[in-house]
């Protein structure tokens, strides 16, 4: 994989496609140059985003499309996940209380503590887009 | 990933082997529970495991609490790697027991 490109891939939003995802996060860290334990947090964080909109935005339903697009940007890997499912706000999205004991937010809170920044936008009227920044 | 359930001593031994992620997590939760509800003990080995998401610490955060209520014991054994990292990311290190091996349990 050159990383001086992008890399993308389209996938079902299926529970079962998170693996195929792991695995392609798993080889850009690699390329990015990133250490095993900062790859293996990373590749949490995208695997949680994956699994927020398979589970939130798309309600565990299979037909609706998740694409992964994955990127250098100067200093900072960036990783871009779009999804076609009913648009959301951040504010839907459910904080993390702060006893680890209560549940609920524990995905979100996982990407923001492993990105450098995290953007939620609509995509294009009829989706999702939220983009990752991660310094190199 | 790959679930076996042996027993130790009076524990109830759950192996997790391979990758817990949203696909799977419910079938760790239903055994779990499933175990804690005919009142055993519970050792989560996780000396195999390669990653847990947050629907897996979920998971064990239902159990643990379904333990504390029932007043049984609930350990997990052997996390290492990207497993240990995300229970410290999570701040569960500090909540959970967390063993390096079974025989630790029957201290």
């Amino acid at each position: 994989m050159n990383m001086q490109n992008s890399t993308e891939i389209s996938c079902k939003s299926c529970t079962s496609e998170l693996q195929k995802i792991r695995s392609t996060v798993k080889s850009a860290c690699g390329e990015f140059g990133f250490d095993s334990e900062k790859t293996s947090a990373i590749v949490l964080a995208v695997d949680e985003a994956c699994a927020n909109v398979i589970r939130h935005s798309c309600a565990y339903s299979d037909s609706f499309k998740l694409d992964l697009n994955i990127s250098r940007e100067k200093n900072y890997g960036v990783f871009i996940v779009i999804d076609n499912c009913p648009p959301i706000t951040e504010e839907q999205l459910c904080p993390k209380s702060d006893n680890p004991l209560q549940p609920g937010g524990l995905g979100l809170q996982l990407i923001h503590q492993v990105m450098d920044s995290v953007t939620l936008l609509p995509h294009n009227g009829s989706g999702n887009r939220l983009e990752m920044k991660i310094k190199i | 990933m790959q679930i076996i359930v042996d027993d130790f001593d009076r524990f109830k031994v759950v192996k997790l082997s391979g990758e817990v992620d949203l696909h799977n997590s419910r079938d760790v939760k239903k055994l779990l529970l499933g175990h804690l509800e005919e009142l055993a003990h519970i050792l989560v080995d996780f000396t195999e495991l390669e990653y847990i998401d947050s629907s897996g610490m979920a998971t064990l955060v239902e159990a643990f609490n379904l333990s504390k209520t029932k007043k049984l014991d609930f350990h997990i054994v052997g996390a290492k790697d990207a497993p240990l990292q995300v229970l410290k990311l999570t701040r569960l290190d500090s909540i959970f027991s967390l063993l390096e091996s079974r025989e630790q349990a029957l201290d």
